[in-house]
């Protein structure tokens, strides 16, 4: 086992900077997630690590070793391919047991550890099977064999179910977990699927064009977003956003925006009084923290039902304010309320956030 | 539409077999066609043909020693080629000029180099000491077939480069990825993954190259005619000669319908191995 | 990108530059080795155009006793002169231009619809393919007397025409199977759209499908073109005269007639190869796309 760790690690693909000063560490048997939209340089970090890549500049260690200028059979990791990757003139078995064959490993021991490995992924059926026949998730298996079959320092998965169907991508990310587990190797995972990273990852690393934007557990993330881009990624569905005037006259603070005011409470105040970027801020507020109801109460103000999505457990509803903007509000109980339906809207004030509109920092961290 | 468009041309095809099969049968010539029915008379002087088996032989010589230095230089070619981007570019237009030469060219050139007085190959050998005379290559019993084989390499290796280039550059990368972090050495990646991935094309390049060498005619007429003595003398170019030279034309369609014969018997296996073995290893 | 060019021996292209002692070293021997290998071969494929090309230049005492590469004596021009004078040579370029460019555009015409059927509507089922390829195994030889009595019959022999018609036949399985993937690579909804807005099946071939396979159709026509001009049977056994001889059999005939005049020939030669060249250069990329694509599907 090794812990994963870089420092100021760049990378350029001519003059495109693709990875930006990038800075984290992966403890020793952790799962630890880069989460990201397309493009943001996750793929290419992750190549870098296993040294598909050159790095560009910077460095990069497993434990205290410098390991920028060995090539990939010498740095004991495995990995899990987007596509798979799987060796198409071999069968199951042989596919798993290249790894092992390659290190001239006495025959006996690499059949014993390829069975062991199939067993536990529950492949020992299809063994003898050409890859080319196997079914997306039974590919995704085989490639995990063939990357654990190893016992390697490192494991690294490169959007390993991406490209499974809706149904299996849930089932197979609660299986990989299991058995990720079970073998307690250290795991860098890439995805640009937020609810795997969150519910699979120890921590999860977020970035975005090029940029490391935040590092944290799972639900710090959620809770504590350090910028708009964070807050905006994480969660589903998304945070509202809406641009707002601070102000305090005579030491009582109040929140205007287009379509209400709002005094803020205790809770929030603290933070804003310590901001000093001027007047304007952008509020966010997730739609699990937006309370609609047909009475008034405080701090509620007035808008109108837009449509409303049904999705069993919960309902999402859009809600058009006074001024025209649409923001999402999420209930739990079924919303009875019809499109076009006048109602009244509050917010959870202990889960507000603010953020400076030019550099979209959250201001609780400025 | 094209429907009777096509029938005509099977139609039309079809009809010159039936005459050399009947021709076959009869004792004639080029002015004075099917004159004399003789059964199966000229397939049994066939049977004697000293010249005949001669032709055989040296044509499946011819073919197969093309075939092979061909799909194996090329496929050399393929594989050094395959990370050179700026050089890969250039040679695969360089390597149509060759192919594409007309085969007066390819004679006229060789004939040259080949030249024992004056050819540059000749030139070179003894400047560089290797040898003390004129080494007569188209006019050596020994060196006759060698030396077509080499003008025809030079002709069809790189058609064999570039089809088996594109072969490579087409295989997906990710297995070959996979490898490295593996650690497999690269001679264990050519042998277990690069090997396997490329035997289809290899094949099919193989068995076209091997189909056309078969048809050999011009080079021979252009540089040796057949001779010296019958060393290469080959199947099309004997045929001719019975044929259009000697006017033979009975005797010319008989030993047409044989060769032909020859010929399927040989590929037909070939053809039907390569379909199973595409078969085994796409479902396998 | 240095991951796209991670080729199939399996090593990733790792800092070429400032790679570690030892394995930088293996690199560039292997490199070294490799390009070694391709200018072998470079030189392979280049030197016989240049040394016929030389030849051509040199005053004809040093051609026939010297086999040097460049020109010790100087260069001169006479062979090519003495070459177009002497022989028809133009003559006999002209017969196989238009012989070529006729029957390519025969083969086309006639090509383009029989190949559009057989992939589209499976015309001829299994037969037809089998025939195209049974034309590729048989040597042309075989079918060489009968194609002479059937031109003389209708007496077509040492005319232009006889010879056009006989290459159209000749070339035209090629010309399907050169077509063929690009006509399967044509999405069947273009022409069901073109269909359900009322255009008939040679409408639709014509403006729609065509313009899709510009580039087959193009490589075919270039390649049933070279095949024309390079044609040696039965431009032998049907022409016999200047007048319609083309160029292959009237350079070879030049050797008989005019005894060994190797530097004039070497000029006649090149006449007739380097329009090909020309052509080749210029249409390098479709060609060999055109080849990749036909060859790879056997």
């Amino acid at each position: 086992m090794a812990s994963v760790a870089l420092r100021n690690v760049w990378k350029y693909y001519g003059h495109v900077e693709a990875v930006i000063d990038n800075s984290w560490k992966c403890e020793d048997r952790e799962f630890f997630s880069i989460l990201g939209p397309s493009g943001c340089g996750k793929s290419s970090t992750l190549r870098m690590v296993a040294g598909l890549e050159e790095i560009s500049k910077g460095d990069l260690f497993f434990d205290s070793r410098r390991v920028n200028d060995l090539h990939p059979r010498d740095r004991n990791v495995a990995m899990v391919f987007e596509n798979w990757a799987l060796y198409p003139t071999m069968n199951v078995y042989d596919n798993i047991a290249h790894p092992l064959r390659v290190r001239r490993i006495p025959a006996r021991e690499i059949d014993q550890k390829v069975r062991e490995a199939a067993e536990f992924l529950g492949l020992t059926e299809i063994l003898k099977h050409n890859v080319k026949r196997l079914s997306g998730g039974e590919m995704q298996r085989v490639s995990i064999g063939r990357a654990i079959v190893r016992d390697p320092a490192v494991l690294l998965m490169d959007e390993p179910i991406s490209h499974l169907d809706a149904s299996l991508r849930s089932r197979m990310r609660d299986e990989l977990k299991t058995q990720i587990s079970k073998l307690g190797v250290t795991t860098l995972y890439i995805t640009h699927d937020q609810v795997e990273a969150m519910a699979m990852a120890d921590r999860i690393a977020v970035m975005n064009e090029g940029r490391v934007q935040q590092i944290g557990k799972p639900l710090d993330i959620y809770s504590h977003p350090r910028n708009i881009f964070v807050a905006g990624f994480i969660g589903e569905p998304s945070m509202n956003f809406i641009n707002c005037e601070y102000s305090s006259e005579g030491g009582s603070a109040v929140l205007k925006c287009p379509s209400f005011t709002i005094a803020p409470e205790e809770s929030c105040g603290k933070s804003i009084s310590r901001y000093k970027g001027g007047r304007s801020l952008k509020l966010g507020v997730r739609p699990e923290d937006v309370k609609v109801g047909t009475k008034e109460g405080p701090g509620s103000f007035r808008a109108v039902v837009d449509f409303v999505e049904p999705q069993g457990d919960r309902t999402i509803v859009s809600l058009r304010l006074a001024g025209g903007e649409t923001i999402l509000a999420q209930s739990l109980d079924r919303f009875r309320q019809p499109a076009g339906a006048n109602v009244q809207v509050a917010f959870d004030q202990r889960h507000l956030h603010f953020f400076n509109p030019e550099t979209g920092v959250n201001v609780h961290y400025a | 539409m094209t429907v009777p468009a096509i029938l005509i041309l099977i139609v039309v095809s079809l009809i010159p077999l039936v005459y050399v099969l009947a021709l076959s049968f009869t004792k004639s010539s080029m002015t004075k066609p099917l004159q004399e029915f003789v059964g199966f008379g000229n397939y049994r002087a066939a049977f004697h043909d000293e010249v005949l088996g001669i032709s055989v032989r040296n044509t499946l010589v011819f073919a197969i020693t093309t075939t092979v230095l061909e799909t194996v230089l090329g496929f050399i070619l393929a594989l050094a080629l395959q990370k050179e981007r700026l050089l890969s570019k250039i040679f695969r237009t360089l390597a149509l000029l060759p192919l594409f030469t007309p085969p007066v060219g390819v004679a006229m050139i060789w004939r040259l180099i080949y030249n024992p007085e004056s050819g540059m190959i000749n030139h070179y050998l003894m400047k560089v000491g290797l040898s003390r005379g004129f080494i007569a290559f188209l006019g050596d019993k020994k060196l006759a077939l060698p030396s077509i084989i080499g003008a025809d390499v030079w002709q069809w290796t790189p058609f064999c480069f570039l089809l088996l280039f594109a072969a490579l550059q087409s295989l997906p990368r990710e297995p070959f990825e996979a490898a490295a972090v593996d650690g497999t050495t690269p001679w264990q990646v050519f042998r277990k993954l690069t090997l396997p991935m490329v035997a289809p094309a290899l094949i099919v390049v193989f068995l076209f190259r091997m189909i056309i060498s078969f048809k050999v005619f011009d080079l021979v007429f252009m540089l040796t005619m057949g001779g010296p003595g019958n060393s290469t003398q080959v199947a099309s170019f004997y045929i001719y000669r019975v044929g259009f030279k000697m006017f033979n034309t009975g005797y010319g369609a008989a030993l047409s319908v044989l060769i032909l014969l020859l010929i399927s018997l040989f590929t037909t296996p070939l053809t039907i191995g390569r379909d199973l073995f595409m078969k085994r290893i796409g479902q396998e | 990108m240095a991951t796209h060019e991670f080729a199939v021996s399996g090593e990733p292209t790792l800092a070429q530059e400032e790679s570690p002692g030892s394995e930088g070293a293996l690199r560039l021997l292997k490199r070294t080795g490799r390009i070694f290998v391709i200018v072998l071969f470079l030189i392979f494929i280049l030197l016989p155009v240049a040394f016929i090309c030389t030849t051509s230049l040199k005053i004809p005492l040093e051609i026939r006793i010297s086999g040097a590469l460049l020109p010790q004596g100087g260069v001169v021009w006479e062979n090519w002169v003495k070459a177009f004078s002497e022989v028809p040579v133009l003559r006999y370029l002209f017969n196989s231009s238009l012989i070529a460019f006729v029957s390519a555009m025969l083969v086309l015409f006639i090509a383009v619809p029989v190949t559009y059927s057989i992939v589209r509507f499976r015309t001829g089922g299994f037969l037809l393919p089998s025939w195209i390829l049974g034309t590729y195994v048989m040597p042309p030889i075989v079918v060489s007397i009968p194609i002479f009595t059937m031109v003389k019959m209708v007496g077509l022999t040492n005319t232009l025409p006889g010879l056009i018609i006989v290459h159209t036949m000749l070339n035209l399985p090629i010309a399907v199977w050169l077509m063929d993937s690009y006509f399967r690579a044509v999405p069947k909804e273009l022409e069901f759209a073109a269909w359900t807005d009322g255009y008939s099946k040679v409408r639709t071939l014509v403006r729609v499908v065509v313009p899709l396979i510009k580039p087959g159709v193009m490589v075919a026509g270039i390649i049933n073109l070279i095949l024309s001009w390079n044609e040696f049977l039965f431009a032998l056994i049907l022409t016999y005269s200047a007048k319609s001889n083309t160029f292959p059999i009237g350079i070879s005939n030049f050797v008989g007639e005019h005894g060994l005049q190797f530097g004039q020939m070497s000029a006649a030669a090149l006449a007739g190869i380097i329009p090909i060249y020309i052509m080749v250069f210029f249409f390098a990329r479709n060609l060999v796309e055109g080849l990749t694509r036909g060859g790879l599907r056997g």
